[in-house]
């Protein structure tokens, strides 16, 4: 109890000593919004496996220690550009280096002419009306995302207008070179008035090589219009002792169109939510996820689809591939409101274990309060079929070669779904670097 | 087709909403309202408990104060004052009756209405051939009559009231009460914990296959009362028992509460199969009235190859919150699951079950069907867990919910929980309306939309209804129509 409040005290010190320098420090409402985040933080502080939406997740490393916001006191060294992950697609470039918008890293040239794009703290600073509607009252459901609000440095505004469909990806790339038990809190704001339509990837990546004990605190508003379609990919791949929160609220207006890839592949704690209203007939969310999990690490898929107007639709698939001692979550809730007739809704969750001591967890939840609906869920657990690793083993594949083919065959039907055919690629490399990794982890 | 033509015929008879809503008017003995220390040992001495069951329940009490009622379920009901309810009621004249001449005449037309023969050689004389069937009935808070004792005492069986079989075989009581079951469980275990005041225990010994189906009637009969029966089931090593449980309730206004335990024990290579067909006062049209059921179910298959199977109709409680579950302990031991639920009007219901793996090789099987109409809510909660030392476990589930109604709502909440790479889980669950084409092809057939609904919910059901024994399924499926009548149309 001792050790909690002395955590708790620590945040609060930290952002009473931070909140003047903080950016929208001039502006009332932030102020405010800032303040009562903080109080709500207090009062609730971290969320605890008693609170059923976080059952499943690992919060011992945030009751340990506190996570102290990134300042240029204990950030290491400045990255050079040859040190970003290399491009494999064409599209503009936001990076954001511990939680800030680093200009000369990004690459904002071949950013679209309709696109409106501004870091959050310098529209906090100098247009904080563009950002108000979205952030007022929004102090957040948890403490975690109650503590993002208070010291919410930096992020993404990204606006398209009606109509705008820009032809290349956008691409927001996080890195976290500051030094142990740092943090970073990132709010990021996207809104597609009708008719836009944009490919937007969020990539987080461990660059210092170190594997620190960084904490990235993600809370993104996405707003999709009347006919809009937001195509959101993320892919995460952080170091063996970093944390990353990262939730998103999406609201769905008529004919609108949200669809998300998660590639979750790291870290000691990843938590991914989404939250999505469906507001519109035939709005449209569609959820799919990989996690790739190893030894020591926990990582969990949280979604909350409200099917809040007749005739939407929503899909989500998720699949994660486990190694020995390594534990993932699906937390998924769908809930068709009293008049959302004709909703469909489908859900479908899968785990694969590799290896002793791995542990899966699902939680696929139908809450249906409308009777002309179609919803359904589906949920298996278990490892390598034998007979098919008989077969191949009887076809002259060696072992490791077999379980190699079984398992991207496992992996393969959500990739299918995606529809940036070069990201595909990405995540295949990806799937395939994880699993020679995981080869030479398990044969030490 | 027949089945449902007879439910028509059912649900005519059935002079309207609830056929058991009488009561029956006898002298009462009632502990003092409320409960505390007093309370309880006021129901302890009356059952002539001995120091060690006392203790036991005062502890129990003790731990309750400290607990909070569960909030979890999705269920809404106005806070129960459980200073309001009576601990204790029982008809006066039963006394410890020597034969059924000295029950209350009242009591045995309560059941002969009911359709519950008390009377053994009113069974006997019944159809020829028809299977027999031992009945313990609880009236209120006390067993009036235990059926067949003979007959099962020849065969080895113990089938008595818990309140005999504390003074009858108080090393076996005493041994497994509370063994599956912690006292400390939950909010509405512990309650039951303390104020316990009757229920069945049956013993069947090494290598017994019961010679007939047990059953249990409990029957809510006073005002304001709450019934808290406990039930005690043990089968040793290579046994096999099949028990049936039914309720009902008359018709009041007020709610009223039944918070009540059962306990399986189950040792190698032996079997229980226990079937409940509940039926307690749903409460009226408007949600005015009912039982409110709160009951914690579990079994533990302690032995190899041991098997409990948990069968349920429910169809009547204006709450219920139950959760029938197996603690799979044994190697290769199974545990099964079947329900069917049905609310109608303001019924609320949060059901399921929970299959803890901890044996290598047990299996388990959850079949659920929820049937909602009227404004009522039905909810299917289900945990399985699979822990790291249960090698090669097998789980299927699978939950359909069906909507009658656009005002009704049908949740499901699973838990899958897996910590060993050799299980192999399979979860899958659908929730929908009955589909028009379905509807339309049978009304084209001449069925009345009436028949088709009722045609198709019992073809919805029929996966559990095929594992209740004979009379009990016959039974069921004419519930099934009752509770559904006034849903079409």
């Amino acid at each position: 109890m001792n050790e909690k409040n002395q955590i708790l005290d620590a945040y609060d010190t930290a952002f009473h000593a931070a909140a003047a320098g903080l950016p929208g420090s001039g502006t009332d409402w932030a102020t405010s919004l800032r303040h009562d985040a903080m109080a709500g933080f207090r009062a609730s502080g971290f969320p605890t496996r008693r609170d059923e939406a976080w059952r499943y997740t690992n919060l011992t490393p945030l009751q340990k220690r506190p996570y102290l916001a990134a300042t240029s006191a204990n950030e290491i060294t400045g990255i050079e550009r040859a040190d970003l992950p290399r491009r494999d697609m064409d599209g503009a470039r936001i990076v954001m280096v511990n939680g800030r918008f680093d200009e000369t890293l990004s690459d904002l040239g071949p950013l679209d002419g309709s696109l409106t794009f501004m870091s959050l703290a310098r529209a906090l600073d100098e247009k904080p009306e563009l950002v108000e509607p979205y952030l007022v009252g929004e102090t957040g459901e948890d403490g975690i995302r109650r503590l993002n609000t208070a010291l919410m440095a930096d992020g993404s505004v990204i606006i398209l207008p009606a109509g705008a469909r820009p032809e290349l990806p956008l691409e927001i790339l996080y890195l976290n070179s500051a030094g142990e038990n740092a943090a970073a809190h990132i709010r990021n704001l996207v809104v597609l008035e009708a008719g836009a339509s944009l490919d937007l990837i969020e990539t987080c990546r461990d660059t210092s090589g170190n594997g620190s004990a960084f904490w990235s605190n993600i809370v993104s508003t996405m707003v999709v219009g009347e006919g809009a379609s937001l195509n959101h990919h993320q892919i995460q791949t952080i170091g063996s002792e970093a944390l990353l929160s990262a939730a998103a609220n999406v609201r769905v207006a008529e004919g609108g169109h949200y669809s998300n890839f998660v590639l979750t592949a790291g870290g000691l704690v990843t938590r991914n939510e989404i939250h999505i209203l469906l507001q519109g007939r035939d709005a449209q969310a569609t959820l799919d996820g990989l996690c790739l999990a190893r030894a020591g690490q926990s990582l969990a898929n949280v979604t909350i689809v409200e099917h809040q107007s007749p005739a939407a639709s929503s899909k989500q698939r998720y699949k994660s591939i486990l190694q020995a001692r390594a534990s993932a979550a699906f937390l998924g809730k769908v809930v068709v409101a009293r008049d959302a007739q004709h909703s469909e809704a489908h859900q479908a969750s899968d785990s694969l274990l590799l290896g002793e001591g791995a542990t899966a967890n699902a939680k696929p939840e139908l809450l249906i309060h409308a009777d002309d609906v179609k919803c359904s869920h589906g949920a298996t657990v278990g490892a390598l079929d034998k007979a098919a690793l008989f077969y191949l083993n009887s076809r002259g594949l060696d072992p490791a070669a077999a379980k190699e083919v079984l398992v991207t065959a496992f992996a393969e039907e959500i990739l299918e779904c995606i529809s940036l055919a070069p990201w595909r690629q990405i995540i295949r490399a990806e799937i395939a670097g994880w699993m020679r990794d995981g080869e030479k982890v398990s044969s030490q | 087709m027949a089945a449902s033509v007879e439910t028509r015929e059912q649900v005519r008879q059935a002079t309207e909403e609830y056929r058991f809503g009488f009561s029956t008017d006898v002298e009462s003995e009632f502990a003092p309202l409320g409960l505390n220390e007093e309370v309880i040992r006021f129901i302890s001495a009356k059952k002539n408990d001995p120091k060690w069951l006392l203790d036991w329940r005062l502890k129990a009490y003790g731990i309750w104060l400290e607990q909070e009622e569960p909030t979890w379920a999705l269920v809404e009901y106005p806070e129960i004052d459980y200073q309001g309810i009576y601990y204790y009621a029982a008809p006066k004249s039963v006394e410890g009756p020597d034969s059924l001449d000295e029950i209350d005449p009242e009591i045995l037309r309560t059941y002969e209405k009911l359709g519950i023969p008390l009377r053994e050689q009113e069974v006997l004389a019944g159809v020829k051939g028809a299977p027999k069937i031992a009945v313990d009935a609880v009236f209120d808070s006390v067993s009036v009559a235990t059926t067949f004792r003979k007959e099962l005492e020849s065969a080895g069986v113990i089938f008595m009231p818990i309140s005999e079989a504390v003074q009858a075989h108080p090393e076996l009581v005493r041994k497994y009460l509370g063994s599956v079951v912690p006292m400390r469980d939950n909010f509405f275990a512990t309650l039951n914990a303390a104020v316990f005041s009757d229920g069945t225990f049956v013993y069947i010994p090494k290598g017994v296959r019961c010679p007939m189906e047990l059953s249990t009637y409990f029957r809510i009969n006073a005002q304001n009362t709450g019934q808290f029966e406990r039930t005690l089931i043990i089968a040793e090593e290579g046994s096999y028992v099949s028990y049936l449980e039914g309720c009902t309730a008359p018709m009041r206004d007020e709610n009223q509460l039944h918070a009540a335990v059962v306990e399986l024990i189950v040792m190698d290579d032996a079997e229980i199969k226990y079937s409940t067909v509940q039926n307690w006062y749903p409460g009226d049209k408007n949600g005015k009235g009912g039982i409110y059921n709160f009951v914690t179910k579990r079994g533990l298959c302690q032995g190899r190859n041991s098997k409990i199977s948990w069968t349920q109709v429910e169809t009547g409680s204006a709450i219920t919150w139950k959760y029938p579950s197996c603690v799979l302990k044994g190697e290769n031991s199974v545990g099964e699951f079947y329900s069917v639920a049905v609310t109608n009007n303001f019924q609320q219901a949060d059901t399921g079950t929970k299959m803890i793996h901890i044996g290598k090789g047990s299996r388990s099987t959850i079949i659920s069907k929820g049937i909602s109409t009227g404004h009522s809510s039905n909810s299917y909660r289900g945990l399985v867990r699979v822990l790291a030392g249960a090698d090669n476990v097998r789980n299927f589930t699978q939950c359909d919910s069906l909507l009658l109604s656009d005002q009704c709502s049908a949740n499901t909440v699973p838990y899958i929980e897996v910590s060993n790479p050799t299980a192999q889980i399979e979860h899958e669950a659908t929730t929908s309306r009955i589909s028009d084409d379905q509807l339309f092809y049978c009304l084209q057939r001449g069925l009345s939309e009436e028949d088709a609904v009722a045609l198709i919910v019992n073809g919805f059901c029929r996966e559990v209804m095929k594992q209740l024994p004979m009379e009990f399924a016959v039974e069921a499926q004419k519930l099934l129509g009752i509770s559904l009548e006034g849903s079409v149309g």
